[in-house]
């Protein structure tokens, strides 16, 4: 029946929304100007032949430390690739110091709309992480700590690799047992300290190898190599 | 000296520099567009060697990604998303939609359906395109497709019940799904 024609069959309702195309009218680039964007590009990177300096920025440093643990991602995710949003994104987005926030500055992040939660970590062995598995995701994000207690963080998102998670990302990294001995492999989230999480279309945070710290070396190869575009 | 690097490079400048700039000023005040442009070329130009065949829709992938990171650092910095939010780039000419009932009902659907549909209709990509864009699968976009413009056609037969339906449990914020 959407083939059928009238005003909201596909085919008119696409012709109706280009006239609205606010790039309609915008003249061809002068190409002087393109000519010097060029330029400009190539001269912001001097060596891009070098993969590795696009991979990993200097700025990062610590090896990574995570293992086994199979993490569910627990809240609000609808069907898919359209990861739920929520709290308010056009206010506040962060405290500019991160640590702040934990002690007494909650309101200064919105609220998350996503909560990824840890599982009890499982005995399953991980497999080698991937550019390739880590690339199905459908959720990734480098994100700072601005709030962890009890078990449970909530993250800034910094940069979003993939995804639309809005700007503050839930995230329970000892699910009840932050108390308990430390397990081996599982995710530990310290605030001010920044980490790349990626998380699965049905729902599970992506651990054995697929979150840590932001400043993992391989971590960054990873998702350098799997979200070429960011 | 002009090396081949280089030269391909110019090459697909040549094809993605307009484009690029349409996407970019469809999505983005006016002057952030040559800083997201050049900040795309620059992104071009790095990951030059994975450029795809078809390197339009990826470099549109990248153009998302640099804008939606001014997005959050914009929004960071005036704590209100004050310049994005409230300058969003006018639409198309007044005569293609007299009673505005169009731009009102793209503005009143969720962010994610909106892309999909100004991808679809903007920049003209097929299903396979916008799923290279957007990262994921071109069956999903088939899905979604669908459902923006289902949920844009009841918009515009029923603006008050859509809204209405729209705010249902799952409830996406009404700020937000203006914003891009």
């Amino acid at each position: 029946m959407t083939d059928r024609p009238g005003p909201h069959d596909p085919a008119s309702l696409r012709d109706a929304l280009a006239r609205l195309d606010p790039a309609a009218s915008l003249p061809p680039a002068d190409p002087a100007r393109t000519a010097r964007l060029v330029e400009d590009a190539m001269a912001a990177a001097p060596d891009p032949t070098r993969r590795d300096a696009a991979a990993a920025p200097p700025r990062r440093r610590t090896p990574l430390l995570l293992g086994a643990a199979a993490v569910v991602l627990a809240a609000g995710i609808g069907g898919g690739y359209a990861l739920t949003r929520g709290g308010d994104p056009t206010g506040p987005v962060a405290a500019t110091d991160p640590s702040a926030s934990a002690s007494g500055t909650p309101s200064a992040l919105p609220s998350p709309s996503v909560t990824l939660t840890a599982a009890t970590p499982g005995i399953a062995r991980c497999a080698v992480p991937s550019a390739a598995m880590l690339a199905r995701a459908a959720l990734a994000v480098e994100g700072t700590v601005a709030e962890a207690d009890d078990g449970r963080a909530t993250l800034r998102v910094d940069r979003v690799l993939k995804g639309d998670p809005g700007a503050a990302l839930a995230v329970t990294y000892l699910a009840g047992r932050a108390s308990a001995p430390r397990i081996e492999g599982a995710l530990d989230l310290e605030v001010g300290r920044s980490y790349l999480v990626a998380g699965t279309e049905d729902g599970r945070l992506m651990v054995c190898g697929f979150s840590g710290p932001a400043d993992d070396a391989g971590l960054q190869r990873l998702y350098a190599e799997a979200f070429p575009y960011s | 000296m002009v090396g081949p690097r280089e030269e391909r490079f110019e090459a697909l400048a040549g094809q993605v520099v307009d484009p690029l700039r349409r996407y970019l000023a469809r999505r983005a005040s006016a002057d952030l567009v040559d800083d997201l442009l050049a900040e795309t070329l620059v992104v071009c130009w790095r990951r030059l060697d994975e450029v795809p065949s078809e390197p339009l829709p990826w470099a549109y992938g990248v153009a998302r990604n640099l804008l939606a990171n001014a997005r959050r650092a914009e929004a960071r910095r005036q704590r209100l998303d004050a310049r994005l939010a409230a300058e969003p780039p006018p639409l198309g000419p007044v005569d293609a939609d007299p009673d505005g009932r169009l731009a009102a009902a793209l503005a009143a659907l969720p962010v994610e359906q909106a892309e999909l549909l100004r991808l679809w209709a903007w920049e003209r990509l097929e299903r396979r395109e916008i799923a290279v864009v957007l990262g994921t699968s071109a069956n999903a976009v088939s899905l979604r497709l669908r459902r923006a413009q289902d949920a844009l056609g009841r918009t515009l037969a029923d603006p008050a019940g859509a809204a209405r339906q729209d705010r249902g449990p799952a409830g996406h914020e009404q700020g937000e799904r203006r914003r891009s």
